[in-house]
């Protein structure tokens, strides 16, 4: 492959010199005309977009601002609520301040000194303020691989930096080599139409994030490799099958292309598209019914694990 | 011409501005070549050096015949894709059909003897959006995913084209008999 690119890279360089030669030859003949409305167009168009680049870190600076004041007046609006029950007497008439205090002392433990429900307010402050941070080490920390621990903190995915099959997983048991169930773009229902209707029992999860667009519908067993059936939004159907292989993968009859860095193989017999390649110890064979087009998004999801 | 404060630095903006001076015609012939109106053409040319500005730091030296390609390259597959929209077609989203089964492997064979105009003739027969995909990665060394960016399609796209023009120029190849077997 190594010669093949280098050859490519050649035969590229030697074009782009034959291309380049023939330019200047055609830009010298065409004539020096103006063109001021494709001059002006130009000039708005990167107006447009310095101000959409700057304009949103601006908005975003000014949010952070906004609510950097209008939090702590909130709590000092709060504060002042619940401590007003205990600043004044219970009587029937009380002030509206009271009555709007109410279903704070309600919720509130049994009435202590102002300086507990001080300290409890200033504890609520402090866990939001260092929420945004507390999230940002999640995920950090998540991608810094706490193994058993990865899959279940991130919701969003559940990828082999967290779980890979070296961690741990025994390799002849395909059940082991996977993690968690990933919902990319998780809504309401999504749960419930994502949940795999199961040929073989549990389903097991999947060491690699679903991209947009694919879902997990069923998984069964054969001979030992599992068979997963995962949808498409625009209705194609990808028969993915996994079969732990420490051996590196021949593909006879096959074509090899490049996906990303990779070489995988590829076949397509009129109707139906494949690709198989090896990652991570695991042989990986996707089918569909179309073209291959269908079938890159989700390989490159796999091998991006 | 532009206006000064919309660039970061006095090189970026000089080296856009030479772009724009020296290609904005050239572009905008290639375009109309394609579209075969005017302003389809300068709507081509303008969403063109929108790609090229967003692009500047894959340009090293503006006055290179590399980038007179580059520039070219962009516009015309800019042009492609407003020529199929306004036919209603995506190009981005055709499902390409392998038309002939073929087992050639470009690994087994050994390139004999071509000349440069040959080359050029060979590359010069892919179609257009082939072409500017493969010249992209092998002539300008971008990736698979700045290339879906530049062009305006989808990274999974950009692998589908390379891999067609690698094995349309593998046919070429084996048909114009620069190729012989080496087992």
């Amino acid at each position: 492959m190594k010669q093949d690119e280098r050859l490519l890279r050649d035969m590229a360089a030697l074009y782009i010199r034959e291309e380049a030669s023939a330019l200047r030859l055609e830009i010298e003949a065409l004539s020096g005309e103006d063109t001021p409305s494709l001059d002006r167009r130009i000039s708005r168009e990167i107006i447009r977009l310095k101000l959409r680049k700057y304009v949103r870190p601006v908005m975003l600076a000014a949010a952070c601002l906004a609510l950097l004041l209008i939090i702590p007046r909130a709590l000092d609006l709060s504060r002042t609520g619940m401590t007003a029950p205990q600043a004044s007497s219970p009587a029937a008439g009380a002030a509206p301040e009271e009555a709007a205090a109410e279903p704070y002392a309600a919720i509130e433990a049994p009435p202590v000194g102002g300086g507990e429900a001080a300290n409890r307010m200033g504890s609520v402050a402090e866990s939001i303020l260092i929420a945004p941070e507390d999230q940002n080490d999640t995920g950090t920390d998540v991608a810094a691989d706490e193994e058993p621990q990865g899959p279940q903190e991130n919701p969003t995915t559940a990828g082999p930096g967290e779980a890979g099959p070296d961690a741990g997983y025994p390799e002849n048991e395909p059940d082991a080599v996977l993690g968690e169930v990933v919902e990319e773009a998780p809504e309401p229902d999504a749960d419930q139409e994502n949940t795999p209707t199961g040929g073989g029992g549990k389903i097991p999860d999947l060491v690699f994030s679903l991209p947009e667009g694919y879902r997990l519908v069923d998984y069964s067993e054969n001979n030992g490799k599992g068979v997963y059936r995962i949808l498409q939004n625009e209705g194609a159907e990808i028969v993915l099958t996994t079969e732990p292989s420490a051996e590196e993968p021949a593909f006879p009859g096959m074509e090899i292309m490049t996906l990303g860095d990779r070489e995988v193989g590829y076949e397509y017999t009129g109707d139906h598209s494949r690709l198989a390649f090896s990652h991570g110890g695991i042989l990986y064979d996707l089918t569909c019914r179309g073209g291959i087009e269908i079938l890159t998004g989700l390989a490159s999801a796999i091998l991006a694990g | 011409m532009l206006l000064v404060f919309t660039f970061v630095s006095e090189g970026e903006r000089d080296k856009f501005e030479f772009l724009y001076e020296k290609y904005k015609r050239l572009m905008l012939k290639k375009a109309y070549d394609i579209l075969r109106d005017s302003m389809l053409a300068e709507d081509a040319v303008s969403e063109a050096f929108m790609r090229i500005y967003k692009n500047l730091d894959k340009i090293e030296d503006p006055s290179s015949g590399r980038s007179a390609s580059f520039v070219v390259t962009v516009v015309k597959n800019t042009a492609l894709t407003i020529l199929a929209k306004s036919k209603s077609q995506l190009p981005g989203g055709e499902v390409l059909e392998e038309t002939q089964e073929d087992d050639f492997d470009l690994e087994e064979h050994v390139l004999s003897s071509v000349s440069a105009e040959g080359i050029f003739g060979l590359i010069g027969e892919l179609s257009e959006d082939l072409r500017g995909a493969f010249l992209l990665k092998y002539g300008q060394d971008l990736s698979h995913r700045d290339i879906a960016v530049i062009l305006g399609v989808t990274e999974n796209n950009v692998t589908v084209r390379i891999h067609r023009a690698k094995k349309k120029l593998a046919e070429l190849l084996v048909k114009g008999g620069h190729i012989r077997e080496t087992r």
